[in-house]
């Protein structure tokens, strides 16, 4: 019996796995790793509720860290299928959208209790154009301000504002070059644009 | 429940999109494109969290053995009151019970005269968390 947990177990890291992952993370992931986080966390402004990219790495680590040690909680990796660092993207997806859907329940539960009728009968929302939490330079810029600044940096850069339509269509990477006739080199650099204004 | 706002759903689509497409990039591409950038602090991150798990699992440990040991404490136990007694009860117990002498016993401590008072009290109050005592004492 106990090798047959044993056997259905070793799909599962161990914490000493996880550990030695870290360790071993090169300093390509590591980077990999932290825009992704970045990336995220700009994604969700105010509904990241003042925690940073630090924050979601961590709590990736610290889910996976529970998961190996109890199968009832936390974040399992499976070591045979992905590597570690999908793993930790993997989690940090499922943790960012957790975060914004508990900002969410949060906005409609304020809402409901400070909405107030506007002079045309209309239900204002003093929510809706709340203040960013987010920390440091992010805390200033709605998502309103920093989409503005985003497409005015792009308004004469023809294959990054064709990009950025396209992504807002819900596109994925191959249907923007598609539909939109652009090639993969100059699909890539427009994308490779995008990023280092946006970080 | 209010409207999403269309704004921040826009600005997590394409955050969203740019990391996924970090997600893919090759370590030749993330080096170059991100090569000039400070260097990440990721390990050191992820190292401090893992420190903390430790630390929170240590805190449980703590936690759970002062409740033990409260418990342990503050049970009574219907023992003989003086120390020879008890000392002599445990003797008699061993006499009967020779397999119980392999927990009572260390390598340090081989013989009854090696163990002091505490231990024995300590070893009946064991013995009788574990129901082996109440026997002795009819």
């Amino acid at each position: 019996m106990a090798d047959q947990n044993k056997d259905v177990n070793s799909e599962y890291a161990t914490r000493e796995d996880v550990e030695r992952a870290v360790d071993s993370l090169s300093s390509a992931d590591e980077m990999r790793l932290e825009k992704f986080a970045s990336y995220r966390i700009k994604g969700l402004g105010r509904k990241a509720t003042g925690r940073d990219h630090e924050d979601l790495r961590g709590e990736a680590i610290k889910a996976t860290w529970i998961g190996a040690g109890d199968s009832t909680e936390g974040r399992r990796w499976r070591k045979r299928n992905v590597t570690f660092v999908q793993h930790i993207i993997g989690a940090m997806r499922s943790i960012a959208s957790h975060w914004k859907e508990a900002a969410e329940d949060d906005e409609a539960q304020l809402d409901s209790d400070l909405a107030f009728e506007g002079i045309d009968g209309e239900m204002l929302s003093p929510v809706e154009n709340a203040p960013s939490n987010a920390p440091d330079q992010e805390r200033s810029l709605s998502a309103k301000e920093q989409l503005g600044a985003i497409f005015r940096l792009f308004q004469n850069d023809h294959d990054a504002a064709l990009v950025i339509e396209g992504i807002r269509e819900c596109w994925s990477g191959p249907e923007i070059m598609e539909r939109l006739g652009l090639p993969k080199n100059r699909y890539e650099a427009a994308l490779k644009r995008i990023r280092y204004h946006a970080k | 429940m209010p409207k999403k706002n269309k704004n921040d759903e826009e600005l997590d689509l394409l955050m969203s999109f740019l990391a996924e497409s970090v997600a893919q990039m090759s370590d030749d591409q993330i080096k170059e494109e991100f090569g000039a950038d400070p260097k990440p602090r990721t390990k050191e991150i992820l190292k401090a969290a893992l420190k903390d798990c430790h630390k929170q699992k240590l805190r449980e440990a703590r936690v759970e053995y002062e409740s033990a040991a409260k418990g342990f404490s503050s049970r009574s136990y219907d023992l003989p009151s003086g120390e020879g007694e008890r000392r002599a009860l445990l003797s008699s117990i061993l006499s009967r019970r020779s397999e119980l002498r392999s927990l009572a016993f260390t390598a340090q401590h081989r013989e009854l005269k090696d163990l002091s008072d505490a231990d024995v009290e300590s070893f009946l109050r064991q013995l009788a968390d574990l129901g082996l005592l109440a026997s002795f004492l009819e």
